[in-house]
């Protein structure tokens, strides 16, 4: 029952209606029902191990109050070695055991051990690293355990969050199952805006761009140069629409009901560094990370050596957290390699950045001028001394010197040419940080490391097999223009705050407007077939 | 909680209205309206074709099933020496269970057959009928479920492979729905007189191959299909359509050979995969996948035994008789082949509807 299905809007009609005509203190029970149902609609035996969770949990954590410090580390070491033990054998068997095997392969040994046929519950680290967040709170005394049975399970299995998160914190999310939740007709407006947002994200940007994307990562090799470039760049809007999109309507849903959830993204493509993007990048899962393992680790308090190897050691178990394969770990890697290289250069790069601007703000307008008409001029004299410019050349030989009249002219202007030059050093980090991003990220959506190095090794060959990509123009365009809209929106909420607080203001005919617009927009340009949402494989 | 209500209900109306009316008029897999006129893409096949047969259960007395390449069977050619009156059923990835579903609705209504023409694909036995298409979702028998399919249409969403596709309102693809049920590449065809040359371009792609096995059930499926028949009176002949030997060769030729022998169990096939005289020369193609009128004609003229027209080693009759002469010899000519000609062979992928 995805999100994106009529199962679902049946489900959770009926779910809010029934919640809003219960009583408070029966509303725990049907959500606990409602969640369940939800998980068992996948399999019926996906309970068992949420059971098992909750159950492991919710006793330790009662058993560590009161007890000497070395019981309760006992305890918490239990409850992590028996929830990891089982997120292990499902999740990573499998892939140690292939693993293993290549690696004898690699000497010659044999290795007869067989692979196991096991149920993957969907959601399983999700629920499992919220489960953890929990037993290593009490352990640390950060909250205390919660009694009533019922409505820790319903912490655990809240389907809102259950499948694909945020990673709820038990301090946040736990107190507002207690809480009397009105019917508030604003904030119920605000969760189906918030829904019908996510349909967008999910519907029209990330599964659109998906039905081009897919073809490349299925098959690079049938492709070369441009669609695969194309797709390294598309995908990382893919990956964020399709997440944030499901994270936006889990949050709506719950709002509608009356609780908040977490902010898991916060516009990472417009984030200035890698260490800047990852903070707005899945924030309840590197949250998590930051404070049950690289805080513990020692975090920004020892060597910088270590620092830097913790650091590799959070992302790469990052990686790894999101899927059994070496793509993953391999993705994992390279973003933490490329924060310990961003810290490590953090002083040379500020000071050559600083330097190429300031040089570039220094120099006087008529220098931008003398550029300009050396670039024409090129276009003209070289061909006469005999030297051939092909018209990429000279397309970008004019754009350039337009380029160079419009800062000239800006350059005179000494007030805007200081916000021109300093949006410039902006767009430069963003744009670095998000090339960084977007090619490490080949080897999150490809099946082998083969794949991906193929990909990385000809998106600036010739190009193969354009056909996917430019031969249906109008798709292309659309991909384009559902990207430019998410960026815009992106923009706006970086720069001028909540999207929803800004259209509040406007006349009521506008509102409604752009809410019909909203809808129309998920109705008519979204792809349609329930795709499954990507986080929901981790 | 009424304002609320109200609102929810007005902004739907409001967003839906004009996709309905989008629909309505364009009615892209022509099922809504069915006016030749508003035809512009390949339509739902599955759907129009069989609702033909369904209004008129006496105007034709056998069927030619097939995938889109059958469509290229000529059926005046076929009417004229047989006496019967053939209608062209090819549908877009067809595939046998297609066949058996739509012969069950046929003879529910009535439908007269006499005689099946059936073609199939070795990709047949690997993939299965894509039904999560609006275009290869199957016509509705009961009125409930028309009704449920019908919204479904009227609620479709943009799609722009329609600016992409080949135009079926005359001016790429003429479309005879209505009568033979053949169509004909009218662009094509004449680009490949006016501009041979230009001809390569179409195939100068990878060959993709799929690699996986549906053998089992699409042999239940044809012998279903053939109990059917032999139920109702109905004689069947079967084949296989030759495909282009550059993607032919890129197959796993142990996986046609299982399939050849388990088929030859059921029924007598013709295979007109091999002869590199038709297959191997690109100009018997329109693209990769559909063979020209032309080899339709062969086929036809091999088939129903209409002598000169067609290479003497252009399609085989495969019998359980032959079948293990067959095989041998049609792999050791694979083998020998595959080496003549020039492969680009992608390894092989997964069905994209299974």
């Amino acid at each position: 029952m995805l999100f994106n299905t009529y199962q679902f809007f049946v489900f959770i009609l009926a779910v809010i209606g029934i919640f809003f005509i219960l009583p408070q203190r029966f509303r725990w029970i049907l959500l606990l029902a409602a969640s369940y149902f939800y998980y068992m609609y996948w399999d019926p035996r996906y309970a068992i191990l949420i059971f098992t969770t909750t159950v492991v949990v919710y006793g330790t954590a009662l058993l560590m109050e009161g007890r000497p410090e070395r019981t309760k580390k006992l305890l918490v070491a239990a409850s992590v070695i028996i929830n990891l033990s089982i997120l292990a054998t499902i999740k990573y068997f499998n892939f140690i055991n292939d693993s293993l095997k290549d690696l004898f392969a690699l000497f010659g040994a044999s290795y007869t051990v067989p692979a196991m046929s096991i149920l993957m519950p969907i959601g399983i680290s999700f629920y499992t690293f919220q489960a953890l967040s929990y037993t290593i709170d009490i352990y640390r005394g950060t909250r205390k355990p919660e009694r009533h049975f019922g409505i820790f399970a319903l912490y655990v299995s809240f389907f809102p969050v259950l499948l694909c998160g945020p990673i709820e914190r038990s301090t946040t999310l736990l107190p507002q199952f207690y809480r009397e939740m009105e019917f508030d007709y604003q904030r119920i407006t605000d969760g189906l805006k918030l829904v019908a947002w996510g349909y967008f994200q999910k519907m029209v940007v990330a599964d659109r761009l998906a039905l081009y994307i897919s073809q490349v990562q299925a098959m690079p090799q049938a492709f070369s140069g441009l669609p695969i470039l194309a797709a390294i760049y598309l995908y990382p809007f893919q990956v964020l629409c399709d997440f944030s999109g499901y994270t936006d309507m889990a949050i709506g849903v719950a709002l509608i009901m009356g609780y908040k959830l977490t902010e898991n993204f916060r516009q990472p493509f417009l984030a200035l560094s890698l260490g800047d993007m990852w903070r707005r990048w899945h924030i309840s899962l590197i949250s998590w990370f930051r404070d049950y393992l690289y805080i513990p680790l020692g975090g920004n308090r020892v060597p910088r050596w270590r620092q830097y190897l913790n650091l590799m050691i959070i992302f790469t178990l990052s990686g790894l957290w999101h899927g059994a394969q070496w793509t993953f770990v391999l993705w994992g890697s390279l973003n933490g390699l490329f924060i310990i290289i961003s810290r490590m250069t953090e002083k040379p790069r500020g000071w050559i950045r600083e330097h190429i601007f300031r040089g570039i703000g220094g120099m006087p307008a008529p220098a931008y001028f003398t550029l300009a008409a050396a670039l024409v001029a090129a276009v003209f004299l070289l061909p006469m001394a005999g030297i051939r410019m092909g018209m990429g050349a000279r397309v970008a030989a004019g754009a350039g010197s337009l380029a160079m009249i419009a800062v000239g002219v800006v350059r005179t202007r000494g007030e805007v040419y200081g916000r021109f030059t300093a949006g410039l050093k902006q767009f430069w980090m963003m744009a670095a940080t998000f090339h960084l991003f977007a090619y490490s990220g080949v080897f999150f959506g490809v099946k082998s490391v083969k794949d991906g190095w193929y990909m990385l090794s000809h998106a600036f060959a010739p190009s193969v097999n354009t056909d996917p990509l430019l031969d249906d123009t109008m798709q292309f365009l659309l991909m384009i223009a559902v990207v430019a809209v998410f960026m815009i929106t992106q923009y706006i909420k970086e720069y001028r705050g909540s999207i929803r607080d800004l259209i509040r203001t406007k006349p009521a005919w506008v509102r409604l407007s752009l809410y019909c617009l909203l809808c129309f927009g998920v109705l008519f340009f979204g792809v349609r077939g329930a795709a499954q949402f990507i986080y929901f494989r981790f | 909680m009424k304002r609320l209500i109200g609102k929810i209900i007005l902004i739907a109306l409001v967003s839906a209205a004009p996709v309905a009316l989008y629909n309505y008029y364009v009615d892209q897999y022509f099922v809504l309206r069915q006016e030749v006129k508003s035809m512009r893409v390949l339509p739902n096949e599955r759907w129009v074709k069989t609702e033909y047969l369904v209004r008129n259960p006496a105007k034709y007395d056998s069927i030619v099933f097939s995938s889109s390449r059958g469509s290229q069977i000529p059926i005046e050619f076929i009417n004229q020496h047989t006496g019967r009156r053939y209608y062209n059923m090819s549908v877009m990835a067809g595939v046998p269970s297609d066949y058996l579903a739509i012969m069950k609705i046929l003879l529910r209504n009535k439908v007269v057959i006499k005689h099946l023409l059936i073609g199939l694909d070795y990709y047949s036995f690997q993939g299965a009928t894509p039904a999560q298409f609006y275009r290869g979702i199957m016509y509705p028998d009961k009125q409930t479920d028309r009704f449920k399919e019908y919204c479904k249409y009227l609620f479709l969403p943009f799609d722009t492979t329609m600016f992409n596709e080949l135009r079926f309102d005359g001016s790429d693809v003429e479309y005879d729905i209505f009568g033979t049920g053949e169509y004909h590449f009218v662009k094509r065809e004449k680009s490949i007189a006016e501009h041979p040359e230009q001809h390569a371009a179409r195939f100068n792609f990878p060959t993709m191959t799929v690699c996986d096995d549906r053998l089992a059930r699409t042999m239940d499926e044809i012998k279903q299909l053939l109990a059917i028949c032999k139920a109702n009176g109905i004689e069947t002949t079967f084949f296989i359509n030759p495909e282009y030997a550059p993607s032919y060769y890129c197959d796993n030729i142990d996986f046609l050979n299982k399939i050849r022998r388990l088929f030859a169990e059921i029924t007598d096939f013709w295979d007109f995969n091999g002869s590199l005289a038709v297959t191997g020369n690109m100009y018997n193609y329109v693209d990769l996948i559909h063979y020209r009128k032309l080899v339709g004609r062969m086929m036809i003229a091999r088939i129903f035994n209409v002598p000169g027209m067609a290479p003497a080693d252009f399609g085989r009759i495969v019998t359980g008789e032959n079948i293990t002469a067959f095989i041998a010899e049609s792999t050791r000519e694979f083998y020998i082949n595959k080496k003549k000609i020039k492969l680009n062979c992608l390894p092989c992928r997964q069905a994209i509807w299974k």
